[in-house]
């Protein structure tokens, strides 16, 4: 599959979008003709989505990377990584599946999206086709009847041996 | 008579003093949909109430780029995530597994994949049978009617003849196609000789119901874009409505009222502004959920009920069954087109559903073969297996797994233990600031040896059936959202909070209907079962009706 073309932004982001696309371009980066965070959202449209319904969640870790310095903003994920795995977890995880759900993504993975497929006539008959379902039928019933007698209830269905044992009808 | 017909909000309620509905049901999800329809149908004039609003099928977000994305906040299946205002919290520190719901009309089959399994005749005979836990005070001979009728009114499609159930009336609609993974799966079943079927499905193969045929998105769990997956709200209120019933959307209710001769009087509920309203009604329907309903009853405590209502036993909250449930993921080399729907269950098998005291513990599972999701979930089930969750390696990672891989999940048979409870928390509130449920449930040993031997076998399918390689989730991300046995039914009012009619030993107008009046969990899902059961104790309150003794 050819790379997809990718356009570069020219602009920064407005905050929080900023500092997420920068997160972003550290935990994926461009490397094997696999292009990185930035390039796949230049403009933070996909991001800006994963904001508005991931937003209260990333609060925290926003705030949390805002009490240090912006300059060191690696130091500051391992950190994160390290001290608070669950919110870096929490962070890594939104900021992948934003990744991972732009167009660009899509079409190197050869992912269609959502889109209608309803079955063709005949469809659900031919995954059937071949006698597939003959050895399950040939088994026969596989439940358990009860029937109340005297002292209580008796199984008196069939039951097949359990896995890997030939027994007989024990119940 | 100002109590108006129809759906509205609550902020519009209005009544006189001595108005009174004949019924009022507390919930509009698939147990109280069910039970709307048919006393609506019966010429009683019910009143709903429900905490949430209605949901349009153009707000899912299913067949939009940003669906993945969309878990993370309003469409996440866990009310903690969400924490919409029509949500309560779950206060879960104390529970192994957290339960999942959704609040609005329809309640929790807005997002359920609407898989659609019955209970087998020994899900009742736990007790006589193996010596656990206890029997229902019903059998399956009970139901079998009411599940039928309910396939008509739901929307089933399935394939009749499965040998793992007894004889059933056929499906009004025809089984979904198993899809190249339900067929890869079912190799797999055959060459080890396992029992598999095409599973039964509450989604629309033809036009039913309000529904459209499935087009597969494969995204049932978060709400069907498409309007083929049978959610209440669609299939069974539009026609309660038309019968004449009212639907109050945003109703939160905070207590049932009781007047001094013990009898249920209505309720006192709360608009989305906090004004407090009241109904009155001549029998109480409490249809919340295995969480929503004890809450409710347990808030309700008042001088003469101060322990909770229909509390004399002590069970209600008590006995919180969660089908733990673990998931595998089977990966391929050929491609299966794996993210096409529905999920929905493609195949299901019953080969180890009942006990076998050779296994070492009791109880059994039923297995499901489902879509194993787009790339995100992708990741996240590369990253189960050990592969990088974020830099290099992701995207081959993703590869290895997207469009190539089923899941194969397996509920699990839960015990009931007084131990694993629901009560209110002393200090966490919802949105209306009422009290909290707090969950406190220890998955036990036995569920641990189950889901053990249960994954092993799991293993040996997938890999028959060609898996080149199989990761194990002994837990599933999400729980299925079967919250079960809190006010479990009975004959005997000292071990039990309703009879076997859903009414309570102590407050004989108050009746429950939902997952909470289960004695035993079964090992599927279980939203069939609660409304077979629902409709069958419609239909004992309309034929009772006449004796049902009410308010003055
Ligand atoms: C993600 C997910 C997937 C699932 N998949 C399946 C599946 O495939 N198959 C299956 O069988 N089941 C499935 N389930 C479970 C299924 O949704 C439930 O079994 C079913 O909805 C239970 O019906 P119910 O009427 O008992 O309760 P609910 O549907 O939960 O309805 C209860 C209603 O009561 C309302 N309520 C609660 N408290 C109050 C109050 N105080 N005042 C007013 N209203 C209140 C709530 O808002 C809610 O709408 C799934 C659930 C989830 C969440």
């Amino acid at each position: 599959m050819s790379s997809p073309t990718l356009v570069a932004s020219s602009h920064r982001l407005p905050e929080p979008l900023a500092t997420l696309q920068e997160v972003g371009c550290i935990l994926v980066r461009a490397e094997n003709g696999i292009p990185g965070f930035a390039e796949t959202d230049p403009d933070g449209e996909t991001l800006a989505i994963a904001l508005s319904h991931a937003g209260s969640r990333l609060r925290p870790v926003l705030d949390a990377l805002a009490t240090q310095p912006a300059e060191n903003l690696k130091g500051r994920l391992e950190e994160l990584a390290e001290n608070e795995p669950s919110m870096f977890a929490e962070l890594r995880d939104v900021l992948v599946c934003s990744y991972l759900s732009t167009p660009p993504m899509w079409r190197l993975l050869g992912y269609g999206g959502r889109v209608p497929r309803p079955p063709a006539d005949g469809e659900a008959e031919e995954y059937l086709a071949g006698g597939v379902l003959e050895p399950v039928l040939a088994r026969g019933p596989i439940y358990q009847l009860l029937e109340q007698d005297g002292d209580g209830f008796a199984a008196t269905g069939q039951r097949r041996p359990p896995h890997g044992e030939e027994k007989s009808d024990a119940t | 008579m100002t109590i108006k017909r129809g759906t509205y909000e609550a902020s519009e309620w209005t009544s006189e003093p001595d108005d009174r509905a004949d019924v009022l049901i507390i919930g509009s999800g698939a147990s109280g949909a069910t039970v709307a329809r048919h006393l609506s149908r019966a010429g009683m004039h019910v009143v709903c109430l429900e905490q949430g609003r209605w949901i349009n099928t153009h707000e899912f977000t299913g067949n939009r780029r940003e669906y993945e994305l969309s878990m993370f906040g309003p469409w996440s299946k866990n009310p903690n995530v969400r924490g919409l205002n029509e949500d309560y919290p779950c206060e879960v520190s104390d529970a192994d597994i957290v339960p999942v719901m959704y609040n609005a009309v329809g309640g929790g089959t807005v997002h359920y994949g609407a898989m659609w399994p019955r209970f087998r005749p020994s899900d009742f005979r736990l007790r006589s049978m193996h010596g656990v836990a206890d029997d229902w005070p019903i059998d399956w001979h009970d139901l079998w009617p009411h599940y039928n009728q309910n396939d008509q009114d739901f929307g089933c499609a399935g394939m009749p003849g499965d040998p793992a159930f007894p004889p059933m009336a056929t499906p009004p609609m025809p089984a979904h196609p198993i899809n190249d993974y339900g067929r890869t799966f079912a190799s797999g079943m055959n060459k080890m000789g396992w029992h598999w079927w095409p599973a039964p499905n509450a989604i629309a193969t033809r036009a039913i119901n309000g529904l459209v045929p499935c087009v597969r998105y494969g995204v049932c769990e978060s709400g069907c874009p498409n309007g083929s997956k049978a959610s209440v709200d669609i299939t069974h209120w539009p026609r309660a409505l038309r019968d004449g019933a009212t639907l109050v959307t945003h109703a939160r209710v905070s207590q049932i009222m009781t007047d001094h001769k013990g009898l249920a009087t209505g309720a006192i509920f709360l608009d989305a502004d906090g004004t407090e309203h009241r109904v009155r009604s001549n029998v109480v329907v409490v249809a919340a959920n295995g969480i929503g309903t004890p809450r409710l009853l347990l808030m309700s405590a008042n001088s003469m009920f101060p322990d909770g209502l229909a509390n004399s036993s002590g069970l209600v909250g008590r006995r919180l069954m969660l089908n733990p449930t673990p998931m595998q993921i089977g990966v391929y080399d050929e491609p299966l087109s794996s993210w096409q729907g529905p999920a929905g269950q493609n195949v299901h098998s019953f080969e180890f559903y009942e006990t076998d005291p050779d296994r070492g513990h009791v109880l059994g599972a039923s297995w499901g073969t489902m879509p194993s999701g787009g790339p995100f979930a992708a990741a996240q089930i590369a990253a189960q297996a050990g592969k990088p969750a974020h830099g290099e390696g992701l995207v081959d990672a993703v590869r290895e797994v997207l469009g190539h891989s089923l899941i194969l999940w397996m509920v699990t048979g839960d015990l009931p233990h007084e131990s694993n409870y629901v009560d209110l928390d002393p200090v966490l509130t919802d949105s209306s600031g009422l009290p909290a449920p707090r969950v406190h449930y220890r998955q036990d040993a036995n569920s641990d040896a189950l889901i053990r031997w249960h994954l092993d076998r799991g293993r040996e399918a997938l890999i028959a059936s060609g898996a080149t390689s199989v990761i194990d989730f002994p837990a599933m991300p999400d729980q299925p959202g079967h919250l079960l046995g809190t006010a479990r039914m009975g004959d005997d009012p000292s071990t039990s909070v309703v009879d076997r009619y859903g009414r309570s030993h102590d407050i004989s107008n108050l009746f429950v209907i939902d997952g909470s009046v289960f004695v035993t969990s079964g090992a599927v899902s279980v939203t069939s079962t609660i409304a077979a059961n629902a409709l069958r104790i419609a239909h004992h309150m309309v034929s009772t009706a006449a004796e049902q003794v009410v308010p003055a």
